[in-house]
């Protein structure tokens, strides 16, 4: 069931606006964290076009979620842990 | 005492044993994924295409459906239209009326119109993030880098900045940072326009210029074709210069068709 989040994020991309892309790759990532730097690379691959911006924000934000879910993961298993 | 520790507890990588293979398989989608972009990028474009038209199909249905059930509805999808309509016909109206000015100050100026590609745009702002649109026709129908793009009433919106055999990109005058020749106002004065996202553009203009809200903004190039209208001039009277915001005469968000020449 987990999976089906990614899947959903990814087709987000292709039919919701980007911001919504942006909150589902965030929502993927917690789930399944390397999902946000896999969605955000896919996201630059398919819409990045050089001189529209100055650094492929799509994979930078993944890569963040990413990181950002891995400690997340961390510190709720430290608070089960310590509980 | 002997004492036990498990260097395994202390350890990142070892607290997250799926860690390495995942960062393989990571590499290898995105070897796979930039093969596809920078190898046969046609392919990445065919592939998006189902789920593009599927959610150009889920927004037109989105729209529609509440029309089924009330005529308020209804009557505020008439009015977009004719708004979105309004609009192609004021840029084309003042497309027209440039062009039969600067036709009167030069006699003998060619008329003939311009041939172009009609292309369908596959994806366009918010669903694109970067401001640009994607369309259906490439290098097997004609399309080259540098083309301009112009959407209804032949309003210039951008230019092609890379093809493939069915698809190309467009990177729109709207751009963040993107700069643009074009004139302003009727006296045609020279600026450089630049791209401020979602449509909107500035740009920089001296203040004696006389530019007030309303004034049309051109495309530089054969002909004046309008391009947006200005909707705020800064009115700082500490500087010399004024910063004009510039609305889009056409909605990029709503584009559908754009034709595209050489």
């Amino acid at each position: 069931m987990k999976i089906m989040i990614p899947i959903l994020a990814l087709i987000s991309l292709f039919i919701f606006p980007w911001q919504v892309s942006v909150l589902a790759i965030v929502v993927a990532s917690f789930f399944v964290p390397p999902a946000g730097i896999a969605l955000g690379l896919i996201g630059d691959l398919v819409y990045y076009t050089p001189g529209a911006a100055f650094a492929p924000y799509f994979s930078l934000f993944g890569i963040a979620s990413f990181a950002l879910s891995l400690l997340v993961h961390r510190f709720v298993k430290t608070r089960m842990i310590s509980e | 005492m002997k004492k036990r520790f498990s260097r395994r507890h202390n350890s990142f990588v070892g607290a997250y044993p799926w860690l390495g293979p995942t960062a393989l398989g990571l590499f290898v989608l995105v070897v796979i994924v930039a093969g596809l972009r920078f190898l046969v990028p046609g392919v990445l474009v065919s592939v998006s295409t189902p789920l593009w038209s599927a959610g150009n199909s889920l927004t037109a249905g989105v729209g529609n459906v509440g029309s089924f059930f009330t005529d308020k509805a209804a009557l505020t999808n008439d009015r977009d239209r004719l708004l979105a309509e309004n609009a192609a016909l004021q840029a084309s109206n003042a497309s027209s009326v440039a062009r039969v000015k600067d036709l009167e100050r030069l006699l003998g100026d060619r008329t003939e119109p311009v041939a172009g590609i009609l292309a369908g745009v596959l994806a366009r702002p918010p669903v694109s993030p970067y401001d640009v649109l994607i369309v259906d026709a490439g290098s097997e129908q004609g399309v080259a880098a540098g083309s301009s793009v112009q959407g209804p009433g032949g309003m210039p919106l951008g230019m092609i900045e890379s093809v493939t055999g069915n698809s190309a990109r467009v990177l729109l005058y709207s751009t963040p940072a993107q700069e643009t020749e074009s004139w302003i106002g009727e006296a045609r004065i020279p600026v450089t326009l630049v791209g401020e996202g979602s449509g909107a553009m500035s740009a920089v203009v001296a203040r004696e210029a006389g530019i007030v809200v309303g004034d049309l903004v051109y495309a530089s190039g054969p002909g004046a074709r309008a391009v947006g209208s200005v909707i705020a001039v800064g009115n700082d009277p500490s500087s010399p210069r004024s910063r004009v915001d510039i609305r889009p005469l056409q909605n990029p968000f709503s584009l559908t068709w754009v034709t595209i020449t050489r």
